[in-house]
């Protein structure tokens, strides 16, 4: 017990100045002062008390966070051990069925911990993602998280796809055609006949180059195949009671992607919006956070050190900046104001013409691709035509922007969202556009009674199977993404980094390394993600190639990032862009599936080709396979679908949406409360500190009064009050037996004084403030000889001889402080001021009035001996005990030679 | 404690697995780097202490621009020398883990910004903190003129009770609206 004394003074004092930290090693300790102190009223000779008998029962409810909490101190480890090792020893009180239970708890969270060891081990490339992060951040490090998110997606998509699609198909391919049967010709329409021919044109002899070119535009031998819509067989396969329906199947598994995909983009989502909200908002401002917690530790290598530095000052800059310029705008005139915003409306202007030149160069292009045949390179250069031009549209138009918004003199935070919002709309809208091309391509702009429709619905003569054509538009998008990241990779990013790395010319100079930007990457990124969606329903394969070009992309741009980038001078913050990720994620996801709903819905499938030929839309399987079903099953579907059960189904989704509302709103006013709350306990308790600190300055005064003739000793005079007001310590006197009793009062003893004095007055922080001068061995003495001094009962008398110990005792006067050894010298003038206090002080007075502590009374006197050995202190009526034990006369003599000789 | 042994004993390994938020393999790592680090001429003293400087010189450590902050609030060193022990290593090592909380980590980044240890922040380690972040070298610096309002905004923000400095509870409370702080400060061996 000695160490609980060791720990708890130790740990209280040690961080003088930390306000947090004693509070809760206060709550800590305040749970066996409790028991300890009904103590007095037990008559103490026929009780003695036990403290760790009575203490552990409240500690043990906190048992099984102890190790948790115990790390979570800010405390060396010294003091960690020692606590500890008072925690171990409180173990065997439990009981057998009670430490059975622990050992098993234990052993069960060892083991999730090494589970979670191994487990950890496995997440996709959790090392390399983390050391990106030390190099450059946290926003780059966003940017791979969200790219490692998007591959697992497409992984898993594939798996969808392929366990549903791909290998039944396969199969039914294998077993040969006795157990097929097709499905129904819904639509027995005779003029249809002609437009069944599907000609893939797979069977021709190619030149051997023309492979290459077939396999970067997905024709020739790449159409006829597993990987586009067309190959695939309106086949069903029913056998012994086993049916698999193909067309069915290939609807559902798409269906369901979608749905899979949104349900983790939401859940994603989720997560990250939750990180934004416990950041309340950013309510404290932007400065304190940036610069409390601006520093990345993890940085690593002095050029990411000087980065990081020159990042931040360009940060504090900028906000500097920024609160100039908004001080500057409320003070700008009218006329300028006005000025300002005819200027942004006419660059509004230009953006939207540049916008619409864009779209319309997209469109063009687009037409103009589908209307020429050529054969080889050329036909190649058409086929990827609507690519090339998005694909440089997307490199200049944002450029462009990006100059146009510096113009607009909005602040530097608003600039970033502007540009950014800018090429979110173009990328996705680009896309729109050429899907609208292709639509209107295909429908004959939406009007099947067109001469070239009529006969098929559709487009025949140009499109034989217009869904393998959009599924090799999106493959050929999906190409080309790489195949420019991978040109740019080493055609620009490579060679300027080595000008700029190896020439010190001005233009070099002025390009610097390049940055990575992590806006637009993840712009681009969800570019491809999106292109991915679309064209999953014509290209069943597409989700795994898109994850092996994601792949390619990882390490492209890890590559790219630690050879050639330097980190932004703007950073992005890392929490509320991967939300912004997940919007703009969302945003593609919605565009493809408007995509895929009306392609299902509306218009007319191919009759030559794909599991719905000779469907009057992809949609009219989904009927027909319901009608198909049991009757049982189709009452019950029915039902679902009916007015009575979805009414009431809507309803109470509605009323469940209002309470939900309306809980999120109690939330938030609740979180408004709670917020003002603590800003008002923080004022709460400013004032407290404030008044202690008056108080204690009252104090001071007084004592300086009785001070000003010789020196105050504060230790030995709070110490000595504490002694006499403390009635544990007259308890455990009256139990000589039980020397861990005494650790525990004098602990807490310490630990209230101490704070107190924290609290109170400023001086003594410095003389304690330092953690170090609490931790020397010393102190171990002075615990020990506090022991040996309280266990002064009759039978341990002989230990007021033991040198030691008056060793121990000099030691500790000298510990504590200069002021005290003065105090010792110049005692007979000192000791006016340690009666006062005790005698003022009514806890005392009531101790010395119960009887039972009558005759341990000599013992507070005693130790106040030990440190001040006065005259006059005998001389009051308290002390009259004392002098009649004549041991106790021989110790202040004792105790003052020890000073004295300590003072020479 | 015998640190200085190639291996350490099992019984003070899993001691510091419980006291110290670090995993087994990490404390071996940093046992073995420490070893590394205190060199042959120590091997034989009971509990050996690594001067700052050789301390420094640790790739993790080195181009930290408060690393001399760290080494000080983490040395129990009684000359201040900060020189660390094993011990002293390992706390700093818990402390910047991955999975120490925010409390801990709140708290010792106070100690570590406090440069003067009177344990609040004034305007003086203010300026000390802004020239570490932004490099103290005459073209980095920020101008008087902007160190003025950014130390002036600071306080603005995060002194509540408006005595001109920032104590540790103000500086938690700023700490905890920022969720990106928990995974910056962090040093991994």
């Amino acid at each position: 017990m000695e160490l609980t004394e060791f720990g708890s003074q130790g740990s209280l004092t040690a961080h003088r100045g930390y306000h947090g930290y004693q509070q809760s090693l206060r709550a800590r300790t305040t749970l066996p002062r409790e028991a300890n102190n009904n103590s007095p009223q037990l008559p103490s000779e026929n009780g003695p008390q036990f403290g760790w008998g009575s203490t552990p029962t409240p500690e043990e409810a906190g048992d099984s966070d102890k190790n948790q909490s115990l790390r979570e101190l800010p405390l060396h480890m010294g003091l960690k051990r020692a606590v500890w090792q008072v925690q171990k020893m409180q173990v065997p009180v439990v009981s057998r069925w009670g430490s059975g239970i622990n050992k098993y708890t234990k052993a069960l969270k060892r083991f999730r911990k090494n589970a979670m060891g191994i487990l950890v081990k496995f997440v996709l490339w959790r090392k390399v993602i983390q050391k990106i992060g030390g190099h450059f951040g946290g926003g780059v490090q966003s940017y791979f998280l969200f790219l490692r998110f998007l591959i697992v997606l497409n992984f898993l998509s594939f798996l969808l796809i392929a366990a549903f699609v791909l290998i039944p198909n396969i199969v039914f391919e294998a077993q040969g055609s006795s157990v097929f049967s097709r499905t129904g010709n819904v639509t027995e329409n005779t003029n249809t006949t002609n437009c069944e021919g599907y000609d893939h044109g797979s069977d021709t002899l190619t030149p051997f180059y023309q492979y290459f070119l077939d396999l970067l535009s997905g024709t020739g031998f790449m159409e006829y195949s597993y990987l586009f819509y067309g190959f695939y067989q309106n086949t069903a396969v029913i056998s012994n009671g086993f049916s698999y329906n193909i067309p069915l199947a290939y609807l559902l598994t798409a269906a369901f992607y979608f749905l899979f995909c949104l349900v983790c983009i939401i859940v994603s989502m989720g997560s990250a919006l939750r990180v934004i909200t416990a950041a309340g908002g950013g309510a404290v401002g932007g400065y304190s956070t940036l610069v409390f917690t601006g520093w990345d530790h993890g940085l690593q290598g002095d050029r990411a050190t000087k980065l990081k530095q020159q990042n931040l000052r360009h940060q504090f800059q900028v906000e500097l900046e920024e609160e100039r310029f908004r001080l500057k705008a409320a003070s700008q005139s009218l006329g300028q104001t006005v000025g300002m915003y005819v200027l942004r409306i006419f660059l509004n202007l230009v953006v939207f013409a540049l916008l619409g030149g864009a779209f319309y160069s997209i469109f063009v292009a687009t037409r103009f691709s589908q209307s020429r045949q050529e054969e080889g390179f050329l036909g190649l250069l058409l086929e990827y035509l609507p690519s090339i031009v998005i694909t440089v549209e997307n490199f200049v138009v944002p450029f462009l922007f990006g100059k146009i918004t510096i113009l607009e003199n909005y602040t530097p935070s608003v600039t970033v969202i502007m540009a950014l919002l800018r090429a979110v709309f173009l990328r996705l809208v680009s896309l729109a556009v050429l899907l609208y091309t292709l639509w209107a391509e295909i429908t004959c702009g939406g009007k099947p009674e067109s001469a070239e429709c009529l006969p098929c619905n559709y487009n025949y003569n140009r499109y034989q199977c217009w869904e393998t054509r959009v599924g090799q538009e999106m493959y050929k998008l999906t190409l080309f993404d790489l195949l420019t990241t991978l040109a740019v990779l080493i055609l620009v990013e490579f060679p300027r980094r080595l000008a700029v790395d190896h020439c010190s010319c001005a233009l070099s100079r002025w390009l610097g390394r390049q940055e990575f930007e992590v806006p637009s990457n993840v712009l681009a990124v969800v570019y491809g993600q999106t292109v991915v969606w679309t064209g999953a329903l014509f290209c069943p394969l597409l989700p795994v190639i898109n994850t092996i070009k994601f792949i390619i992309f990882f390490y492209c741009k890890k590559v790219t990032l630690f050879q050639n980038c330097r980190p932004a001078s703007r950073t992005f913050r890392s929490t509320s862009s991967n939300f912004f990720f997940f919007v703009v994620l969302l945003l593609g996801w919605a565009l493809a599936s408007v995509t895929l709903i009306y392609s299902v819905a509306v218009i007319h499938p191919s009759y030559g080709c794909g599991p719905f030929r000779s469907l009057l839309t992809m949609w009219t399987i989904v009927p027909a396979t319901f009608y198909s079903l049991p009757n049982t099953t189709q009452e019950f579907l029915f039902y679902i679908g009916s007015q009575k059960f979805s009414i009431p189904l809507f309803l109470s989704s509605c009323v469940l949406l209002c309470f939900t509302g309306a809980l999120a709103s109690v939330y938030g006013r609740s979180v408004a409360q709670l917020k003002i709350q603590h800003k008002n306990e923080g004022r709460d308790k400013q004032f407290l500190v404030k008044q202690i600190k008056e108080m204690s300055e009252k104090q001071g005064k007084i004592q300086d009064n009785y001070g000003n003739r010789g020196n105050k000793e504060n230790l030995g005079n709070r110490e000595n009050k504490e002694n006499l007001g403390n009635p544990e310590i007259m308890g455990s006197h009256g139990s000589p037996q039980n020397p861990e009793n005494h650790g525990n009062p004098e602990g807490q003893k310490h630990g209230t004084t101490e704070s107190q004095e924290n609290h109170g007055s400023p001086e003594i922080k410095e003389n304690h403030g330092t953690p170090e001068n609490h931790w020397n061995p010393e102190e171990q003495n002075h615990g020990t000889t506090e022991k040996g001094e309280n266990r002064g009962t009759p039978e341990n008398q002989e230990n007021h001889g033991n040198p030691e110990i008056k060793e121990n005792l000099g030691t500790q006067e000298n510990h504590g402080s200069p002021e005290k050894n003065l105090g010792a010298t110049e005692n007979k003038e000192v000791h006016g001021a340690p009666e006062e206090e005790n005698h003022g002080n009514p806890e005392s007075k009531e101790n010395h009035g119960t009887p039972e502590n009558q005759e341990n009374h000599w013992n507070p006197g005693n130790e106040k001996h030990g440190r001040t050995e006065n005259k006059e202190i005998h001389g009051t009526p308290e002390d009259k005990e004392n002098h009649g034990d004549p041991e106790n006369q021989d110790n202040p003599q004792n105790h003052s030679k020890q000073s004295r000789t300590k003072d020479q | 404690m015998g640190t200085t042994a190639s291996q350490l004993p099992k019984e003070l390994l899993s001691e510091y697995q419980e006291l110290t938020f670090l995993t087994k393999q990490e404390i071996l790592l940093a046992h073995k780097r420490f070893s590394e680090l205190a060199g042959k001429e120590d091997r034989h003293h009971p509990n050996p202490r690594v001067p700052m400087s050789k301390i420094l010189m640790l790739p993790e450590l080195k181009s930290n621009p408060f690393r001399e902050r760290i080494c000080q609030v983490f040395s129990t060193s009684d000359v201040k020398d900060g020189s660390l022990s094993f011990e002293d290593f390992l706390d700093l090592l818990s402390a910047f883990s991955d999975s120490a909380t925010l409390e801990i980590k709140s708290h010792y980044a106070f100690r570590i910004f406090d440069f003067d240890d009177d344990g609040t922040l004034d305007s003086s380690d203010l300026e000390k903190l802004v020239n570490c972040l932004t490099g103290d070298t005459d073209d980095t610096r920020l101008t008087a003129e902007e160190m003025r309002q950014l130390i002036s905004n600071i306080l603005e923000e995060s002194d509540i009770d408006k005595d001109g400095t920032v104590n540790l509870s103000e500086f938690q409370h700023v700490i905890s609206r920022s969720p990106d702080f928990v995974s910056s400060f962090k040093i991994v061996l």
